[in-house]
């Protein structure tokens, strides 16, 4: 019997197109329409976003080298005739003909050089996506790589990770950056370019940290994941209007005939939901995986999570359909899947991160449904274990069990006219 | 037996159902015959345990079900106005799962679906969304969901509304099947007087939430059956003759339609004599007339004044 209550459920839901495009098209849609154009942004086809990256020098490169061909010149046969060479392929020098005054770069990338005393503050200030840093000693270390077949120099650079966006974009380019300089180096040993003399293969390895010490969050998943828990919300909507209809068309009134309780109806409305929204969860993510190649750690937290913020929808599901009932109309829940839901997602940082804008506003997204659920997969995502997205699971727990009751209180005991 | 005691419904404005009392017995056709409006729709609301009265009782065997309504619940099969179905869902997924939600076993609702097709005469397109189907194929397959659990009384509310003659004549018979097969007692809501002559033992007059005659169709056709309706049919229209044919005091429910003319007077009464010197004496032509015997619409005209259908 109860069984039939969900297996019901299920068939109108997968008998209605329209549904089941705005629950599974649509989110798959945005979250490829914007994969694709963060991933064409690197391609510098488009000026959506800003990035303001600070670059801060603890050496001048030119100094630095003229200094090691004066101290070491003799040691390695370096003559001050090879100098202007030398310059040419220089890491730093390369980073900003290529990247920083890339005429396609720069219409996305802001670059602001600051003085190494300035760091700290830049890193508190939260105005820069990145800061880029180059380390005394870095020029040597990197002549010392080439000639000495030294270990290559490191280039720090921190990630804002308040802004998962702009600095999973830096990340690619100073990965692409990388790549170039690398590949620059492999031609030129094999040959293929002209040079005054071969040089030894050399490589920069960029470490990337964010402000935390935590992994950057890929764009595609950040995506995945907004889009996710903002469409998740929508079930409410579309399940409280079925509802209603049951009512409206005296369906209801069958159901209590045949001697079912109404919070039993209740409750099925509430389980159908929960499983339609884990279901959701699971296409969107096995499609952000197959497509963007979002990877996933540990399952179980996903699972954890996504149960949570399901139990939270099935919850507000049994509210609005409660309040369709009482008040025999189904504006309540037609509202919600209009607007509450767009509030909710912005609120709850679905269209972009609020904490660098309106921090206050962001912190109460974390108690909205879905901004909770979000912090919670992107705590997962950059290596959060249990403990870590503990206070969101509370938060999903305490708007589930307190939807519940509200709903139990509302929904009406009778059908009929009245 | 269910009983209905002094049963009333107030609305914020209206008081929908007043002061009602009726009676079913096991296997006997009940009519609840009343115009729209009438308060049959809230009536049966309550009499099928879905909204509390305002005041009154119904009672199962003597025992109230206001209270305990599952005992009511488990011998009642109901017929909404509305078409209750799942509208994307098959006929046949629609029958499992109402039949499922009564708790029918797997094997038991098989059977049932089987008979119950067979009884709503609805063997084909089963495989088809409701929504698909045509007015009387739904009110069918409407009836049927309502007569899955084998109820011994059956409540139907207006189950022939908006449908073509052809469906309409299927489900009477349907209907008057149902009783004299499986003895379930019907009750059986229409404004539809023809309707509820043809199939019922004992019929219900509602107006305005009252009930304002009930009996056999007999008896309450006795009601009038000190009257008789008399039609003139005149040569043309005149103003002066219908006044003056009202001043004369035996005549009651004077309607004029034109040239025709219609009213009731005692059983033995001799009309002829009162008409015939008003015709003189206004130099008008009778051209015809025709005795009739009271119909249900006759007596309802006699009761409220009005037609039952507008
Ligand atoms: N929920 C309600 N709230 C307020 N008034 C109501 C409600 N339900 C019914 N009424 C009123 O009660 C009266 C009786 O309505 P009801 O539906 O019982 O009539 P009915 O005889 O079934 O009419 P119909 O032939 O049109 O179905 C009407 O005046 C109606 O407007
Ligand atoms: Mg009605």
């Amino acid at each position: 019997m109860f069984l039939a209550l969900i297996q019901k459920q299920l068939k109108l839901i997968w008998r209605s197109p329209q549904e089941l495009l705005i629950l599974l098209g649509m989110p798959i849609a945005l979250i490829s329409i914007i994969g694709f154009a963060l991933g064409s942004l690197l391609d510098g086809n488009s000026e959506a976003i800003q990035i303001k990256v600070a670059f801060a020098m603890h050496e001048d490169e030119n100094v630095a080298l003229e200094t090691f061909v004066q101290d070491k010149g003799e040691t390695f046969g370096i003559g001050r005739n090879m100098l202007p060479s030398l310059q040419q392929m220089l890491p730093i020098a390369t980073l900003r003909k290529e990247v920083f005054d890339n005429e396609e770069m720069t219409s996305f990338l802001q670059v602001t050089t600051i003085t190494p005393q300035e760091i700290a503050k830049a890193k508190q200030d939260d105005v820069y996506d990145a800061i880029i840093e180059v380390p005394s000693g870095f020029t040597e270390q990197f002549l010392l790589s080439i000639f000495e077949q030294d270990t290559a120099p490191v280039l720090p650079i921190y990630l804002n990770d308040d802004k998962e966006i702009a600095t999973t974009v830096v990340k690619r380019i100073v990965d692409t950056y990388q790549y170039q300089f690398t590949l620059m180096n492999a031609l030129a040993e094999q040959g293929m370019i002209e040079a005054d003399f071969t040089i030894p293969i050399a490589k920069v390895s960029s470490s990337i940290e964010t402000v935390n010490g935590q992994q950057p969050v890929s764009v595609s998943a950040y995506y995945s994941f907004s889009m996710g828990v903002m469409f998740i919300m929508y079930w409410v909507g579309t399940i409280a209007g079925q509802a209603f209809l049951e009512k409206d068309k005296h369906i209801f009134d069958r159901i209590l005939l045949a001697n079912i309780n109404p919070a039993i109806y209740l409750v099925a409305i509430i389980i159908s939901t929960v499983f339609l929204a884990m279901l959701q969860m699971l296409i969107l993510f096995i499609f952000a995986h197959l497509v963007f190649d979002v990877s996933y750690g540990p399952w179980s937290l996903y699972i954890v999570t996504t149960f949570m913020i399901a139990l939270v929808v099935g919850g507000l599901t049994a509210v609005l359909s409660a309040i369709n009932y009482k008040f025999n109309s189904v504006s309540a829940s037609n509202l919600f899947g209009s607007s509450i839901v767009a509030i909710l997602a912005l609120l709850g940082g679905s269209f972009f991160n609020l904490s660098s804008i309106m921090p206050d506003i962001a912190r109460i997204g974390y108690f909205t449904p879905n901004g909770a659920a979000l912090q919670s997969y992107l705590t997962i995502q950059q290596g959060g274990n249990l403990a870590q997205i503990m206070p969101y699971l509370s938060t999903l727990g305490v708007l589930a069990i307190m939807f519940f009751v509200c709903a139990f209180l509302v929904f009406p005991k009778r059908g009929g006219i009245a | 037996m269910i009983e209905v005691v002094n049963l009333t419904k107030s609305f914020k404005k209206v008081k929908a159902v007043n002061d009602v009392n009726l009676y079913i017995e096991p296997g006997e056709i009940v009519g609840l015959l009343g115009p729209n409006g009438a308060g049959k729709s809230t009536t049966i609301a309550m009499v099928s345990t879905l909204i509390q009265p305002t005041a009154g009782d119904i009672l199962l065997q003597q025992k109230s079900v206001l209270q305990h309504p599952i005992a009511l619940r488990n011998v009642l099969g109901v017929v909404p106005q509305d078409i209750a179905l799942y509208e994307e869902l098959t006929a046949q997924e629609n029958l499992e799962f109402f039949g499922s939600i009564h708790k029918i076993p797997k094997r038991k609702l098989k059977e049932r679906i089987e008979t119950v097709l067979q009884q709503i005469g609805l063997q084909q397109e089963l495989k088809k969304p409701v929504k698909h189907y045509s007015g009387g194929m739904k009110r069918r397959l409407n009836i049927g969901v309502a007569l899955l659990h084998e109820p011994q009384y059956l409540i139907m509310d207006e189950p022939t509304v908006g449908i073509d003659p052809q469906s309409r004549n299927y489900i009477l018979e349907t209907v008057k099947k149902l009783n004299k097969e499986a003895n379930t007692a019907i009750i059986y809501t229409s404004h539809y007087m023809e309707e509820v002559e043809y199939l019922c033992d004992r019929i219900y007059i509602m107006d305005k939430g009252q009930i304002i005659a009930t009996g056999t169709k007999e008896e309450i056709k006795a009601i009038l059956s000190s009257e008789k309706t008399i039609e003139l049919k005149l040569e043309k229209h005149s103003k002066p003759f219908v006044e003056e044919l009202l001043q004369q005091g035996v005549l009651s429910n004077i309607q004029v339609k034109e040239s025709h003319i219609s009213f009731n007077v005692a059983k033995h009464t001799d009309f002829l004599p009162i008409v015939l010197p008003l015709c003189e004496t206004h130099g008008i032509v009778l051209k015809s007339f025709h005795v009739q015997e009271p119909t249900l619409e006759d007596v309802f005209l006699h009761l409220t004044g009005r037609a039952l259908r507008n």
